[in-house]
C-alpha cells in the first residue's frame, strides 16, 4: 500500500500510530524551533544577513510554488510581485505616512490588497492562454512592470530606486540590526507555512491540485477552474508582495534592478530544483541555491558559469526536482 | 361528455410526459472540421429511466455526453435540464445543478488518495469560507468530518471502502471505474451519464455493476449508459437510443431495438441477427 | 526620415526573423521555448570576431566557420541536455534552457571579457542610394540573405521529404516514430538549423553595428521569440515575418519617441498579440501551412 499525498488519509492509521506520528513530529518540530531561535548568536553578521536574505526567498519560492506546483500556472514572473509590494511598502513608509512607526504595519493589508487586485487583474485575461503562453504572458507583464519602476521617475524615484525606507518600529523598540530583523523575517516565514500548510491540507488545497491533475474531471464535479486559477494566482501574487514587504524596510534602498526577470528565474530555479507542490520542496530549494552561491563565493570568477552547470545538471538527471513528486 | 374526458387523458398524459422529461436534447448539432459528429439528434430522458445510448465507433455517443457537460459547444440545438434551459451553460454549473457523469477513459486524480478523490466532489456543498478553513474553525471542522463520513458512505456501497486511503492510481482497473462512479456521485446529481462503465471489466464485476446502478434508480437517479456490452445493456435499460454517425437512427425498448433492421445493418453490415 | 528608418528596421528586424525561425523550428518539434536560443546568436557573432581576427580576413570564411560553430552548439544543446530531458515536465524543460543559456553567457565572458568589443570593419561599409535613402551593402546583404533563407526553409519544410517529417514529428511525435521517422534524428537536425540561422543573424548584425558583447543574446532572444508569437509558432514566413515587424517598431520608436523605451515596444507587442490573437498571425500551433 503506497501513502499517498493525502488530505485525510490519516483515517488508515490507527489511533496509536497516530499519537507515536505526532509525538516524533513534534520532538522534531521543537528541536528546530531551538535551533532557529538560537542561530543568530552561532553566526556572524555576514552569515546572518545570508539567512535573511534565504528566508526572504523562501517566501517568495513558496509563493510562486503556489502558483506553479499547486494550481500548475506557468507564472513566471514572481520578482514582479515582489517589486510591486516592495515599492509600495516603501511609498507608504515615505509619501503616505511619513514619520510615524505604524506605518510599517499598516502598509501590509495595502501590500495584500493591492497585489491581490493586480494578480486577479493579470490572471483574469491570462487564463485564455495555454500552458507556455501564459508563461510568456507573465514574463510580459514582468518586463512591463520593470520599466515601469525603472521610468516612472515621479513616483518609483526610476532607476535611482527609493532611498531612505525607515526601519519598521513598535512604539520605542526599532528594528534596527540584523539580528531583529532575523526574527521579524523567520517569524513571518513560520506564519506563511503555516498558512500554506493548512491550505494545502484544506479543500482550497484540494481544488487547485485537482484543477492540475485535471481541468476537465475537476469542472465535471462542479469545480470552476477560471475562478480557481485566479484565486490560486492572486494568492500567489499576495505572497510575493509580502516577500517584498520585508525587503523594503531590511535593505532600505529600492532599485529597480532588485526586480528583474533574472530574480524571477532564481526564484524559479530555486521551486523547481527544490521540488514543486510540496512546502518543504521550495524550502529546500531556496536553501540549496543560496547557500550553494555563498559556498562557491571563494570561486568568484568561475561561480556563475559553475552554478548553471550545476543547475542544468540537477535538472536533467532530476526534472522533477530533488524533493519533488513524480508527474505521470 | 365522451370526448371530453379522452381529450383531457391524452393532456394529462402529454402534461406528465412533459414533467418527467428531466433531461431533453433537441436538435443537437456539433461538427468537428465540417465533418458533423452529431447531427440533429432529438433525446430525451425520463425521471427514473435507465437510458441506453448505443451505436457502433464514432457515431457521436460520447461527443453527446460532452454537448451536455459542454466540454463541447453546441452548434444548434437546445439542452433541458428539469424544464431549464441549460445550453451552453459552464460545465462546472451543470454539475452544480445535477448532471453528473463519468469519463470513458477515467480522470481520477490519479496521485491523490481514493478517499480525496470523492472529497473533492463535496466541496462545492461546503459552506465554510476560505477563512474558516485558514483557522480551522469548530465549524470547518464538523462540515470536513461530515462530508468525510458522506465520502465513505459512498466507497462502501460502491464496494471500495477497504482501499479509500490508497493512492487512486495504485487501484485496479475495475475499481477505479467505480471510483469514478462513486466521484460523480459525489455531486448529489439528479442525472449520472455512464460513458462505457463497462469496457474492461469481467461479467461479474457487470453484474455487480448492474445491481448498483438499479439501487441507484431506487433512490431517484435518472441514469444514460453508454456502452457496447448488449447484455449489460439490454438487462439495465429501459429504452435504447441508437446513433450512427451522429444520427439518431432508432429509439425504443429492447426487445424492438434488437429486431430493428436499420441497427442490425448499422452494426453487422446486414448480415446476421444480433 | 521616416523611410530610412523603416529600412534600418527592416533590416534589424530580419535579423531578428532569422533567429526567430530557429525558435519557432524548435517549438514546433519539441514544444519547448528555448530561451538559450538568443546565446547562440551571440556567440555566432563572437565565432566570427574570431574567426576574422585570428584566422581569416575572409567574412565568407567567417560565416563558414559561424555555421559550423552554431550549428555544433545547436547539436550540443540538443543531445546533451534536450533529447535527455525529453518528457520531463515543460517547466523543467524552460529552467534547462535559461540553465544553459546562463552558461553560454558566462563561457563567452570568459572568452572574451565583459567588455563591448569593436567588430572589425571588412564588409565594405560603402552604401547606396535609392532616392534619399542611403543602404548600406552589408544591409542589402542581410535582407538578401534573409530572403533566401527564409525561402529555402519554407521550401524544405513544405516541399521535401525532410521537411514532412519535420512537419510529422511537430504534429505528433510518437505517430511519426511509429512512422518510420527517427525523432530524435530530426530534432537535433532543427537544432543544427536553427543554431546556423541564428549564428548568421548574429554575424550580420554585429557587422552591422560595429560591436558585440556577451550580454547582447538576451534581448535579441526576446524579440525573436514575440516575433514567432506575433507571426504564429509554426510558421517560417510568419516569424519573420513577425521579426521584421518589431524591428521596424522597434526603430521608429527610438526615432520618433524615446530610446529609452526600446525595450517596451516589443513586450507591448507581446501583450497585445497575447491579448487579441495568441495564435498569432498566421500560425496555428503546428507547423500547418
Amino acid at each position: 500500500m503506497r501513502k499517498s499525498f493525502s488530505v485525510i488519509s490519516s483515517i488508515s492509521f490507527g489511533i496509536k500510530e497516530k499519537c507515536q506520528l505526532k509525538f516524533i513530529r513534534y520532538v522534531i518540530l521543537g528541536l528546530l524551533m531551538i535551533f532557529f531561535v538560537l542561530l543568530p548568536f552561532l553566526l556572524n553578521d555576514y552569515q546572518l544577513h545570508i539567512m535573511n536574505m534565504t528566508g526572504i526567498f523562501i517566501i517568495l519560492s513558496l509563493s510562486l510554488d503556489v502558483a506553479l506546483g499547486w494550481a500548475g500556472l506557468m507564472h513566471l514572473a514572481p520578482a514582479a510581485f515582489y517589486g510591486i509590494g516592495a515599492y509600495t511598502t516603501g511609498l507608504f513608509m515615505l509619501k503616505v505616512m511619513p514619520n510615524t512607526w505604524f506605518a510599517y504595519w499598516l502598509s501590509l493589508p495595502f501590500v495584500v490588497v493591492i497585489t491581490g487586485l493586480i494578480g486577479c487583474l493579470v490572471a483574469f485575461p491570462g487564463l485564455r492562454l495555454r500552458g507556455l503562453f501564459f508563461a510568456v504572458a507573465t514574463i510580459g507583464f514582468g518586463e512591463l512592470v520593470f520599466s515601469i519602476l525603472t521610468n516612472w521617475v515621479g513616483i518609483t524615484g526610476g532607476a535611482y530606486g527609493l532611498k531612505g525606507i525607515p526601519q519598521p518600529s513598535v512604539g520605542s523598540y526599532v528594528f534596527d540590526n540584523t539580528t531583529k530583523f532575523y526574527y521579524l523575517i523567520y517569524f513571518i516565514v513560520i506564519m506563511v507555512c503555516i498558512l500554506l500548510f493548512r491550505f494545502i491540507k484544506g479543500p482550497t488545497g484540494l481544488i487547485w491540485m485537482s484543477i492540475r491533475e485535471d481541468e476537465i474531471a475537476s469542472s465535471a464535479i462542479g469545480i470552476n477552474p477560471k475562478r480557481a486559477k485566479i484565486e490560486a494566482f492572486a494568492t500567489s501574487a499576495i505572497l510575493s508582495g509580502v516577500s517584498g514587504w520585508l525587503f523594503a524596510p531590511y535593505v532600505s534602498y529600492l532599485s529597480p534592478s532588485n526586480f528583474t526577470t533574472n530574480e524571477s528565474i532564481l526564484v524559479l530555479t530555486m521551486v523547481v530544483v527544490g521540488g514543486r507542490g510540496t512546502i518543504i520542496g521550495p524550502i529546500s530549494g531556496t536553501l540549496l541555491l543560496l547557500l550553494s552561491t555563498e559556498i562557491l563565493r571563494p570561486l568568484m570568477r568561475y561561480r556563475p558559469l559553475l552554478y548553471g552547470i550545476i543547475l542544468c545538471v540537477i535538472i536533467i538527471l532530476r526534472p522533477q526536482g530533488l524533493l519533488g513528486r513524480l508527474k505521470k | 361528455m365522451c370526448n371530453n374526458n379522452l381529450a383531457s387523458s391524452r393532456v394529462i398524459r402529454k402534461v406528465k410526459e412533459v414533467i418527467t422529461k428531466i433531461l431533453e436534447l433537441q436538435e443537437v448539432t456539433k461538427s468537428f472540421a465540417g465533418v458533423a459528429a452529431v447531427n440533429k439528434v432529438n433525446i430525451y430522458l425520463k425521471e427514473g429511466e435507465i437510458l441506453a445510448v448505443i451505436g457502433p465507433n464514432g457515431a457521436g455517443k460520447t461527443t453527446l455526453f460532452n454537448l451536455i457537460t459542454n466540454i463541447y459547444h453546441l452548434d444548434y440545438g437546445q439542452i433541458y435540464f428539469k424544464g431549464r434551459n441549460i445550453t451552453n451553460y459552464p460545465t462546472h454549473l451543470i454539475s452544480r445543478l445535477g448532471i453528473a457523469r463519468t469519463f470513458q477513459n477515467l480522470r481520477l486524480l490519479e496521485g491523490l488518495s481514493v478517499l480525496d478523490n470523492v472529497f473533492s466532489a463535496f466541496y462545492v456543498s461546503m459552506k465554510s469560507t476560505k477563512i474558516s478553513c485558514l483557522f480551522h474553525t469548530g465549524r470547518y471542522k464538523r462540515e470536513v468530518e461530515y462530508f468525510k463520513q458522506r465520502a465513505l458512505e459512498l466507497l462502501e456501497e460502491s464496494g471500495i471502502k477497504e482501499k479509500a486511503s490508497y493512492e487512486a492510481g495504485s487501484l485496479p482497473y475495475a475499481d477505479q471505474k467505480l471510483l469514478e462512479i462513486a466521484r460523480a456521485l459525489g455531486t448529489e446529481p439528479k442525472v449520472l451519464l455512464l460513458d462505457e462503465p463497462t469496457s474492461g471489466i469481467s461479467s461479474t464485476e457487470s453484474e455487480e455493476l448492474i445491481n448498483y446502478l438499479f439501487k441507484l434508480r431506487e433512490k431517484g437517479l435518472s441514469i444514460i449508459v453508454i456502452g457496447h456490452h448488449m447484455r449489460f445493456i439490454m438487462k439495465i435499460c429501459d429504452r435504447i437510443v441508437v446513433l450512427n454517425q451522429g444520427y439518431k437512427i432508432a429509439e425504443g425498448t429492447p426487445e424492438h431495438i434488437q429486431n430493428d433492421e436499420g441497427v442490425i445493418r448499422a452494426y453487422l453490415g446486414g448480415e446476421q441477427n444480433v | 526620415m521616416i523611410l530610412q528608418q523603416i529600412v534600418n528596421g527592416l533590416t534589424i528586424g530580419s535579423a531578428y526573423g532569422l533567429v526567430a525561425i530557429g525558435y519557432g523550428l524548435i517549438f514546433s518539434v519539441l514544444k519547448l521555448i528555448n530561451f538559450a536560443h538568443g546565446e547562440v546568436y551571440m556567440l555566432g557573432a563572437f565565432i566570427a570576431f574570431t574567426s576574422i581576427s585570428i584566422l581569416s580576413k575572409s567574412f565568407i570564411f567567417a560565416i563558414l566557420a559561424v555555421i559550423f560553430g552554431t550549428a555544433s552548439l545547436g547539436y550540443l544543446m540538443a543531445t546533451l541536455v534536450y533529447l535527455p530531458m525529453k518528457g520531463s515536465p515543460k517547466i523543467s524543460l524552460i529552467v534547462a534552457s535559461l540553465a544553459l543559456s546562463m552558461i553560454m553567457r558566462n563561457t563567452a565572458m570568459f572568452f572574451w571579457g565583459t567588455r563591448t568589443l569593436a567588430f572589425p570593419s571588412i564588409f565594405p561599409l560603402t552604401s547606396f542610394r535609392i532616392g534619399d535613402l542611403r543602404i548600406t551593402y552589408l544591409q542589402s546583404g542581410l535582407l538578401v540573405v534573409s530572403f533566401l533563407l527564409v525561402s529555402i526553409f519554407h521550401l524544405i519544410i513544405f516541399k521535401t521529404k525532410l521537411g514532412k517529417a519535420i512537419r510529422a514529428v511537430s504534429l505528433n511525435y510518437m505517430m511519426a516514430s511509429v512512422l518510420g521517422i527517427n525523432p530524435n534524428y530530426i530534432i537535433t537536425l532543427v537544432f543544427l538549423f536553427g543554431g546556423a540561422l541564428g549564428g548568421i543573424a548574429g554575424v550580420f548584425v554585429s557587422s552591422f553595428y560595429g560591436s558585440l558583447s556577451f550580454d547582447m543574446g538576451i534581448a535579441v532572444g526576446n524579440r525573436a521569440f514575440i516575433a514567432c508569437i506575433l507571426g504564429g509558432m509554426g510558421s517560417i514566413f510568419g516569424a519573420m515575418f513577425g521579426g521584421i515587424i518589431i524591428g521596424i517598431a522597434e526603430t521608429l520608436a527610438i526615432a520618433y519617441i524615446a530610446p529609452d523605451y526600446k525595450d517596451a515596444v516589443a513586450f507591448i507587442i507581446l501583450i497585445l498579440v497575447l491579448f487579441f490573437k495568441p495564435t498569432g498571425l498566421f500560425g496555428g500551433k503546428e507547423l500547418m501551412k
